[in-house]
Parts: structure tokens; sequence; C-alpha cells
């Protein structure tokens, strides 16, 4: 028998939409035909110490497992397939899986894997358990753990390998800056509007109820919400916004924060391109985003610029009026150039 | 924001920032409410002391093309818009006056001349620069 080349899409497709929802409505089905009772109070919800503090009627787990096997699935694998072909489109090129649609559905894959085998297993321990509602979720959440790794894995490797080709952008032209001239440029880079206010409106309300927790006397609860508050703040802080400045000292990129800070010499960059970022299609989202043999400060989908360090390494910054910067860029790696090595 | 500043120019360094920034203005690139990054963040970029950056922000507040708020740094007033605006006229007259002959230098006189002595807005006057 011959061995055809795997489809790429169809192997997303399955790893990415068919088997996470098979296996929730498999998972919701073994949880119904286990419940004796589906509107027998059970427990949902542990503290940390995993004593139940939350109980609710049994069928919440069966439908809650459908709804999230079901919805995930197909929410990530349409927002993966449209933004592949949005690249393709503007490429050019036939729509095809690009490296990171194929992490995109293993992560489906194995977060479906650890609810549905954590939901099982807590009805399984509830039904069976001497001490029914109020048996542990301790052990449950490892078997899921040790399900979601394996499921991500074997999700990652069914899909054939995506052999990512080196972005190449537009090449920049150097800004027509004379010996006795100097240059800056400036710009702000921030993430679009509706996800900017989202994140900054999570960040004020989890502090905001931390604070209204901790004053009403809630204890432990308000200062864990408080403290999650802090960590969104910090998160919105470093990662939203960035100050993208261009001058002789080569390109730096600085979060309104202060930190992360990052510096590309001049004298350490072989070639400045403007190129046109797909956030989940080649970087898998967005933020921070390491690729391999690239690193991105991505904000949003558009025009960033493109620096090649002389190691071959990429660095990616989404940035609006990239082709000026760019060619700024460009003409004091120029002068640098012409310099020479100053040491 | 692009800045460009020329060490062996006739002109001030103060007033070729002042330009730069004016140029961004009127091609829109630069607009209504947005924040000019800090003086001390562009005078070590262009290897320039922190007045003479100040002193290019002052002369585009008189300008009243910019805002300098203590604590927030330097906005763009609404006055850009309308920047932008005459900007299409302007570059007619400039052709206009091409095609008869008359070169931007004397333009610019004839503008000069017509225009009232005092013509810079200070409606912000009152309010002390940044530091």
């Amino acid at each position: 028998m011959t061995r055809h080349p795997a489809d790429p899409r169809r192997r997303f497709l399955i790893v990415a939409l068919l088997a996470p929802i098979a296996l929730a409505l498999v998972a919701a089905v073994v949880q119904l035909v286990m419940l004796p009772n589906p509107d027998a109070t059970v427990a949902v919800h542990w503290d940390f110490s995993g004593t139940p503090d939350g109980f609710g009627p049994a069928w919440s787990f069966p439908v809650l497992t459908v709804a999230l096997g079901v919805g995930l699935p197909a929410l990530l694998s349409g927002t993966a397939l449209a933004s592949d072909r949005a690249a393709a489109r503007r490429e050019g090129r036939p729509t095809a899986p690009t490296a990171n649609s194929r992490f995109v559905a293993a992560m489906v894959l194995a977060t479906v894997a650890f609810l549905s085998v954590l939901s099982t297993v807590l009805v399984a321990a509830q039904v069976t358990g001497p001490g029914q509602a109020t048996a542990g979720a301790g052990l449950p959440l490892l078997a899921a753990a040790v399900a979601a790794l394996a499921c991500g894995l074997a999700g990652w490797w069914v899909q054939p390998r995506v052999t990512a080709s080196p972005v190449e952008g537009e090449a920049a032209h150097a800004l027509d800056l004379r010996d006795e001239e100097t240059a800056v440029w400036v710009r702000t880079a921030t993430m679009s509007r509706l996800p900017l206010a989202l994140l900054v409106g999570a960040a004020l309300f989890t502090v905001a109820l931390g604070v209204a927790l901790v004053a009403t006397g809630a204890g432990a609860g308000g200062w864990i919400t408080l403290a999650s508050g802090a960590v969104v703040t910090l998160l919105v802080a470093t990662g939203t916004a960035y100050r993208v400045v261009v001058d002789n000292r080569g390109l730096t990129v600085r979060a309104f924060a202060g930190v992360p800070r990052w510096h590309l010499d001049p004298g350490g960059i072989r070639a400045v391109e403007v190129v046109f970022v797909n956030p989940t299609g080649e970087f898998g989202g967005w933020g921070w985003r390491w690729t391999p043999g690239r690193f991105g400060v991505i904000t949003r989908a558009g025009e960033a610029i493109q620096v090649t360090r002389t190691s071959g390494r990429q660095f990616v910054v989404t940035v609006d009026d990239a082709e000026t910067g760019a060619a700024v860029l460009q003409a004091v790696v120029d002068r640098a150039r012409q310099a020479g090595p100053r040491e | 924001m692009l800045i460009r500043i020329d060490s062996h120019a006739d002109a001030p360094l103060f007033a070729q920032i002042a330009a730069s920034v004016r140029a961004e203005i009127a091609a829109g690139r630069l607009g209504t409410g947005e924040r000019l990054p800090s003086a001390k963040q562009i005078a070590p970029s262009l290897g320039v002391n922190l007045h003479t950056v100040l002193h290019a922000y002052q002369q585009l507040r008189d300008e009243g093309l910019i805002e300098l708020r203590r604590g927030r740094g330097a906005i763009v007033t609404d006055a850009a818009t309308r920047v932008v605006e005459l900007r299409a006229e302007l570059a007619d007259l400039v052709a206009r006056a091409a095609a008869a002959g008359i070169g931007p230098e004397t333009l610019a006189a004839l503008i000069a001349d017509l225009a009232p002595a005092s013509t810079a807005p200070a409606p912000h006057a009152p309010e002390r620069p940044t530091p």
C-alpha cells in the first residue's frame, strides 16, 4: 500500500474539531450513564485544599462537558482557519495550515481532553466513592493532566510538519540621510481598541473586586482576587503598549511600564524589512512570541518592522507606518556599515 | 513621528525639530489628541540638549499646535485638523505660484507680509511647559 502524504488541512480538522467534539460527547454520555439521578446535588467546586465548597445539580457536568467540548474547538479552529485563509489570500498562495495552526489544534485537543477526563472522573468518584459528594479533586486533576498531555502530544504528531519558510518582506528603502543629519523615529504600538478596552476593564474589575472583598472581610478569597488583579494589571502594563524608537543607536522597543525592553544595535543588523504579520498564523497569538528563529512583539495584525540579525535570527514588531521606521533603521544600519566596526 | 536635524544647516536645531513636528502634523501623520514623545526621550536620540527639544515644543505650543501639560506631556491640539485641511489649499497655491514663476521663499515672504504682526494664537499661554 502506498502512503499518500497527509493532507495538513484534513489532519488539522480531525485534531482540532472532530476528535475533541467526539471526546466530549463520549465523556458526556459516560457521565449520563453513570449518574443514577441527574438532578442529585453533587460537588461542583473545590477550594485549594481540595475540599468541596460548591454544590450543584449533577447534570451540570455533562452539560458543561458538551458546551465546552463543542464550543472551544468550533471557536478556535474557526479562528485559526480564518487567519490561515487571510494570510494565504494576502500572499497569493493556496490555503494551507501554518505551523501555529498545528499548535492550536493540539492545544484544543489537549484542553478538551483535560476537561472531559476531569469532569468524567469527578462524576465517577462521586457516584462510586464512599463519601459521595465530599470526594476531593486532587487525583482527578492529575488524571486529567496526564490525559491532556497525551492527547496534546498525539494531536501534534498526527499532523504533518509544516516547514516554516523564512518570512520575506519588502526590503526597506533607506531614508536619504546625509552624513551631518540625525534622525529619530518614534511611534507607539498598541493593541487595537476593543481588546485593549477589554483587558484594561478586566484588570480594573479584578482589582476593584479584590479591594471590595478585602474591605468586606472576605479573607483569603479577597487577597487572592487582589493578587490576580495585580498580575492582570502588570500584564496589561507590560504587554499592551510599546514605544518603538529608531535612532542612531538602532531599534528600541520598550513597554509602557519601562520593562521589558528590547534593543538591537545597528552593527548587529543584517536586513530590515516591512512585513505583514498574521498573529495567530505566524506567531500563535499576540504578545511576546517566540517561533523557531523568530521573535515578535505582536500587538495586532498588519504591518510590522522585521529585522534580521547577523546571526540570522529575526525580530518583528508590529507598528503603524512601519515603512518610515524601517527606512530610518536601514539608513542607520547603512551608516554603521560604512563606518565599519568601531573598536 | 520622524524628526530629523542637520547640524550643518543654518536654522537653529530647535527650529528644525519644530519644523519636523509641524511637517508630521501637516502630513496628517500626527493627529489631534496624539501625544508627542517626551523631550527627555527625544534629546538623547538626537544627541541634543534637553532644553533644545523643550524650546522646540514651546515654539509649537506658542503656535497653538500642541498643548504642554504638567504630567501629561505634549498633546497635539485640534489645530492639527485645521492645518491638514488648509494644506491642500496651500499646495494648490504653491503650484500656482510656481507656474507664475514665484519661488517658495517669495511666497512665504508674501504670506508673512499679509499676516498681522502677532499671528501666533496663544490660548494656552498661562500654562507652563512640562519639564
